[in-house]
């Protein structure tokens, strides 16, 4: 299965050595959003707003088909490589893979180098909640849920569908990692209907 | 800002392009809490007696309640008066939109007026505008969605929107949300039309309201969540997670209360063939949600091969069994194929699956002959004719545009003693369930012959808007889910409602839906004078299968009928008294009441 050409730097999928992700089995998903409400709920208390969430459930067609989207931890990390600041606000942890945000220094939406980038090369998980939460809104992994401090995400606990395993890769299991959601909606669609990729969804009249 | 209430309606008159707001009175809102039953007071409030429904005056009353947006309430309704009845019209339905709105910060909108060409309205957080529809007028509903969230390049705006039944003003018409949560049933979707409406988009980002109780409001969400993962919910849903709705296919028919050839038999040997277990077998690619909600009730199928191969759809129960084996149409895919082609082109498929079944009947007795079918061989089971008369009807054309209009219009105009087999009540088909089962729930049910609002139960879960199929979900510890969204609720609003205050509250609801369809001519309507009867073959004995020797006789339903009206303080006329809706507190009601005649 090849990437879409969107994508103008491919990701490195698996890195070397040791190394643990967010593996969303597409296929799996609902749409309920519960990831998002537990994801809000971790890491800003008792509000419901899916818009701080880090994992966000794209509704895309033909569907409505659920795409969770959410930072994939790439190795290579370019976002990292947009942020203008020194030293970097946006940091790349290589012993919790996963990518760190300095609420304080950030520059906001209105910088919005990292989440251009991401948006470019990869899958645009990166988004800003001006004003009262205006820095990068990125996935940590829910770092510090687990017992000892490590990374444990609250959407792979909440979710009844166990759309996402929080593991090693097996070995090439996901074939569209770090993919904008129109690509995999595409590549899905391409699989449930044949020919048909998302835009011709309405059905045919029977001949009169 | 009140506690779980966004604390205002959006109000936007299409004819001069106003938008405005108006806020939610909290005296009234504990009263008529939200959703259904303050959607029906506004509309008692804000529109004369006898207009007509068409007409400009009309309003489309997209309402929440104080929980709507939450894990299991996920839901929100949609109140004016039916073209299809010319009574109360009301549907309810699930999926993003109804949090959505809540984030955007207003409890509802409310539509007035006509637009004078096609536009769509776009709702983000404060900014509100009337866009042009032109380039969406005639497209399919998803189709439509996905052009409105390009258009706007906002992959996560919430769509509800008509499609060409709307347009062409069927009276069966409904309005979709994100391709298959429908608002079927008296004909918003004609309403909506008729104000040249073609969508609503809507992108909140200011999250849920504020709450009371914080602390018990997210411990009873996320246990709730957690909880269903466990063994004994997961049991518990597992019907629903697994087969959805359709699993009444062959349950239904398995105890007689199935409805099969225009309600003629309860039982058919030949149901497993679009059951669900082989549906999901055969066609079965998703499921899916509404917002919040693990319990995965909606099930989406792709045709895999055969003349409707590439359709995809998502079949329910009420609107499959109307579709298809009413019709003796028992084929899974082309189960699939009707479905579908009623959710993109925006048609009820419970309502016009009616007509159908209705109109093959009609065929058999000799009633509609070949010609004045345009040429269509509907005999029993005929897939493809059946397919073509519902996209006649859709569009309008020849014996659609008679069709088109429902039982209540078009009956008169048919005669020969068609009305003793058109199974409707009010202009409003039936479900999914044979009347010796249903009773005389069809008859006396405030919007006609559906399956549901009859009771005071219903009035509650659709004003609070909590979900009656996502019910087995509750925290661990809870009795029942029932238990949970009154905790709920409570939580929220900071309110203490028991649940004999629910149950007032409820009764309140039916009553006062009851006084509108007074106020709007209900006596005079259908004849006879008294709008609430079966018709003749609702009576019959059943002869098959595990239906066979059920019946409900009219002896029995009158006694019922009776009983019903005198538990709810109704005369024997089915007009509340004027006691009764003193005792609801519905006063306002009696000056309208009076000048009907109702009493006299």
């Amino acid at each position: 299965m090849s990437s879409p050409k969107r994508l103008e730097r491919q990701p490195i999928f698996p890195p070397p050595g040791p190394w643990k992700y967010l593996n969303p089995i597409y296929e799996r998903c609902t749409g309920c959003r519960l990831c998002e409400y537990a994801c809000v709920k971790y890491h800003y208390g008792n509000v419901v707003n899916p818009e701080l969430s880090r994992v966000r459930v794209h509704l895309m067609y033909p569907g409505p088909m659920a795409i969770p989207i959410q930072c994939a931890s790439c190795r290579d990390h370019p976002c990292t490589e947009a942020c203008p600041v020194k030293p970097q606000v946006i940091t790349y942890d290589e012993n919790k893979f996963i990518i760190k945000v300095d609420k304080e220094r950030c520059l906001g939406y209105k910088c919005g180098k990292c989440a251009e980038t991401c948006k470019k090369e990869r899958s645009g998980a990166i988004h800003f909640y001006p004003p009262n939460h205006d820095y990068a809104i990125v996935c940590d992994q829910c770092d510090g849920a687990g017992p000892n401090g490590e990374p444990d995400p609250q959407c792979a606990k909440i979710c009844r569908f166990n759309v996402f395993f929080y593991s090693s890769p097996a070995g090439g299991e996901n074939g569209r990692y770090a993919w904008p959601a129109e690509a995999i909606a595409q590549d899905l669609a391409e699989r449930y209907k044949p020919g048909t990729a998302r835009r011709k969804v309405a059905v045919l009249p029977p001949e009169l | 800002m009140v506690n779980g209430y966004a604390g205002r309606y959006l109000d936007v008159n299409l004819t001069d392009n106003s938008v405005k707001t108006f806020p939610v009175d909290m005296n009234l809102a504990q009263k008529m809490i939200g959703g259904l039953t303050y959607g029906l007071y506004l509309l008692w409030k804000k529109t004369k007696p006898g207009m007509n429904p068409l007409s400009q005056e009309n309003l489309l009353i997209f309402s929440t309640g104080p929980i709507s947006g939450l894990v299991g309430t996920s839901r929100g309704t949609v109140v004016f008066k039916s073209p299809l009845t010319d009574l109360i019209g009301h549907s309810e339905s699930g999926g993003h939109w109804s949090s959505e709105l809540k984030f955007a910060g207003y409890d509802g909108i409310v539509l007035s007026g006509k637009a004078e060409k096609p536009v769509y309205l776009n709702v983000k957080d404060d900014h509100v505008e009337i866009r042009d529809a032109k380039n969406l007028w005639g497209k399919p509903t998803s189709q439509t969605e996905q052009d409105i969230k390009e258009e706007l390049n906002d992959p996560f705006a919430q769509v509800v929107s008509i499609g060409p039944a709307g347009e062409h003003l069927c009276g069966e018409a409904c309005i979709i949300h994100a391709g298959f949560h429908a608002f079927a049933r008296t004909g918003g979707g004609c309403v909506m039309g008729s104000k040249n409406l073609k969508a609503i988009a809507i992108r909140g980002t200011k999250g849920f309201p504020t709450v009371a109780d914080p602390e018990k409001c997210s411990g009873l969400l996320s246990s709730t969540a957690t909880y269903a993962k466990s063994d004994t919910m997961r049991n518990s849903l597992w019907g629903m997670t697994t087969f959805g709705t359709q699993s009444s296919q062959v349950g239904s028919a398995d105890i007689g209360r199935g409805i099969f050839k225009n309600f003629e038999e309860g039982d058919n040997a030949k149901v497993t063939q679009i059951g669900s277990p082989r549906q999901m077998r055969r066609n079965r690619v998703l499921d899916s949600s509404c917002f919040l909600c693990p319990t995965a009730c909606l099930h989406q199928g792709v045709v895999r091969s055969g003349q409707f191969a590439g359709t995809y759809g998502q079949a329910d129960w009420d609107s499959s069994a109307n579709l298809t084996q009413q019709c003796m149409m028992l084929d899974p895919d082309g189960l699939l194929y009707l479905n579908a082609l009623c959710d993109d082109y925006g048609i009820d498929a419970e309502g016009v699956g009616g007509v159908m079944a209705w109109t093959m009947e009609c065929y058999e007795k000799g009633i509609f002959t070949k010609k004045d079918l345009d040429g269509l061989d509907l005999t029993w089971g005929n897939l493809n004719a059946e397919a073509k008369l519902l996209w006649k009807i859709i569009h309008r054309e020849g014996i659609g545009n008679l069709l088109a209009d429902g039982f209540k219009h078009f009956l008169p105009r048919v005669g020969k003693g068609s009305e003793k087999f058109a199974m409707q009540c009010k202009g409003v088909g039936f479900g999914g369930y044979q009347p010796w089962l249903f009773r005389e729930r069809y008859a006396v049910n405030n919007i006609g012959g559906h399956h549901n609002f009859d009771s005071q139960s219903s009035y509650v879960s659709d004003s609070l808007l909590y979900c009656i199929f996502a019910g087995r979900l509750m925290p661990e510890g809870f009795k029942s889910g029932v238990d949970y969204y009154y905790a709920l609720f409570n939580a929220v609003t900071g309110w203490n409602f028991s649940a004999e205050d629910f149950e007032k509250f409820g009764l309140m609801g039916l009553t006062l839906g009851r006084a509108y369809n007074i106020r709007e001519g209900y006596g005079g309507v259908m004849p006879p004078s008294n709008a609430d009867i079966y018709p003749e073959k609702a009576h019959h004995a059943l002869t098959y299968g595990k239906g066979k020797d059920k019946e409900y006789t009219r002896e029995t339903f009158l006694a019922d009928r009776a009983q019903y009206y005198s538990s709810l303080g109704f005369d024997e006329k089915g007009v509340p008294t004027k006691e009764t809706l003193k005792k609801h507190g519905l006063d306002f009601t009696i000056q309208d009441l009076e000048k009907t005649g109702a009493w006299s």
